[in-house]
Order: structure tokens, then C-alpha cells, then sequence
């Protein structure tokens, strides 16, 4: 039954609609092309964004002459 | 649409500046829609952390860089970050086949996947469609009409209803009634429509 109802939307449209719309309607879309009503409400883990944010923090970017952007991470 | 108070390319531009709580609002203020993006391709929530958090990591390495333009399409940058990831993702997993031998029963022909399905999963697929249409034939005639135009036809909604002279509510209603009504069938009649 999914198998079916999934192959209304391609990877292509799906893309374009994550890209274009507002979030409200990609939501509003996903969830009926895909009946996933549970995903509006998955966002990724808290320590993956804390990991983000400690890599932005640790990193230093020099910017050199001869050798271009060395990158240096902190801890 | 929902109004940001600062726009993405201020935040960016704070960012560069040095104000790291500017990339925490821009993380908070997008992550779902990248997040349930990158899950729906990939249906594994580690998987998609993983690769959520690659994306990011790129886009703080590009903006930091100095090699961000800021065209006013940050998160079609950012998508296209993710969505190129994931297409990397299954060129590798294509590549490198990953087999679970935890299971004391663990024969390999059970977790192989070829690219092409074999005759068997063709078979199988061509049951289950069968299985499927046999069951729809169950349905009352309103229900059947709209799934018939909506899943083999793929027709919008918008056109089922001028279709059918019903409003979009009712056509969509009568989907939903159908596919509850698939569901209680299949429930009765023990079908099973997995391969």
C-alpha cells in the first residue's frame, strides 16, 4: 500500500518543495503525500546541534598568503 | 509566511562577524524542515543526525571560509548541502554493502540486496498490487473513485473534486474513509502486504 502511495512525489519534487515552500506548507504537503503526521515533530537531537555549535566555536579559520584558509579546531 | 524578525542574511552576516548565538537562530529556526528532509530520504533518525549534522558543518566551514555568497537563498544552499549528502550517502552504501552478523542466524543471502529485483520480488510486488486491487473492489463506490484517481491516475485533489462535483474537503475526506476502510479489510481478511 505505501509503495504505491509514495511514487505520487519524486525525490526532485520533494526537493524543490523542502526548497521552495514555507515551512508550514512543506509540512502541510509531506504530511499528506506521505500520511507522516509524527514528522513535523522530529527535529534532530539536541547533543547533534550542540555538536554544531562546538565545532563553530572551536573552529578558527587564518587566512594565509601562501598556503590559503588554514583551519584550526579548538577545543 | 512566517515573519522572522531578522532576516537569514543579517543573522549570516552577525555570524561572520563573530556572534555565534546568530548560527544557533539559524539552526533553531530551520532544522525541522532540513532534519524532516534528510529522514524521509534516508528512514533512519541516526542516519539523518549524522548526516544533519555534516550539512551544518560544511555551511559553517563555507560561510567561514568567505566563500558563502549571499544570494538570499540560504536554505536552498543549505539543502542542496544535505540533499548532495545524502546522494553520497547511498553511492556509498551501494559500494560498500553493510551486513549485520549480530544474528546468531545471520546467512548472508537474507541482508544482500541486489540493485534489480529478482523474479521472486517481482512476483511477490505483482501479488501484493493484485492483493490491493482485489481489496479496493470492497470499498463503496464514492471511496473507490477517488483513490482509482488519486493513486492510479494521479490526479490533485483540486481535479478529483471538479471531477467528481464535490468540494476538495469531501474528496479528501472520502480518501481518507477509503484508505481507513483498506486498512480494516486488510486487518479481516488477514492479508499480508509486505515482501
Amino acid at each position: 500500500m505505501q509503495v504505491l502511495m509514495k511514487q505520487t512525489l519524486t525525490i526532485n519534487q520533494l526537493f524543490l518543495l523542502a526548497c521552495n515552500e514555507n515551512e508550514k506548507e512543506f509540512f502541510s504537503r509531506i504530511k499528506f503525500k506521505f500520511g507522516a503526521r509524527q514528522i513535523e515533530n522530529t527535529s534532530p537531537s539536541e547533543s547533534v546541534i550542540k555538536n554544531i555549535l562546538n565545532y563553530s566555536r572551536g573552529l578558527s579559520v587564518l587566512k594565509t598568503k601562501f598556503t590559503g584558509n588554514v583551519k584550526i579546531i579548538l577545543n | 509566511m512566517k515573519a522572522h524578525a531578522e532576516s537569514d542574511k543579517d543573522l549570516i552576516n552577525r555570524y561572520i562577524s563573530g556572534d555565534q548565538i546568530c548560527l544557533e537562530k539559524i539552526i533553531y529556526r530551520h532544522k525541522n524542515r532540513v532534519f524532516a528532509y534528510i529522514l524521509l530520504l534516508v528512514k533512519d533518525k541516526q542516519l539523518a543526525d549524522d548526516i544533519f549534522q555534516d550539512t551544518f558543518i560544511k555551511v559553517i566551514n563555507t560561510i567561514r571560509n568567505g566563500s558563502y555568497q549571499e544570494e538570499g537563498k540560504f536554505i536552498q544552499w543549505v539543502m542542496r548541502i544535505a540533499h548532495n549528502l545524502i546522494i553520497d550517502h547511498f553511492r556509498k552504501s551501494k559500494r560498500i554493502p553493510v551486513f549485520d552478523n549480530s544474528n546468531d542466524d545471520f546467512d548472508i543471502f537474507d541482508t544482500i540486496k541486489f540493485t534489480d529485483a529478482s523474479i521472486e520480488d517481482k512476483m511477490i510486488t505483482d501479488q501484493i498490487h493484485q492483493d490491493v486491487r482485489k481489496l479496493i473492489e470492497f470499498l463503496p463506490p464514492e471511496q473507490k473513485e477517488v483513490l482509482f484517481m488519486r493513486h492510479y491516475s494521479d490526479m490533485s485533489f483540486k481535479d478529483i473534486a471538479e471531477q467528481t462535483d464535490v468540494s476538495i474537503n469531501t474528496a479528501l475526506g472520502r480518501m481518507r474513509y477509503a484508505l481507513i476502510n483498506l486498512r480494516k479489510l486488510i486487518e479481516e481478511k488477514n492479508v499480508i502486504l509486505t515482501t
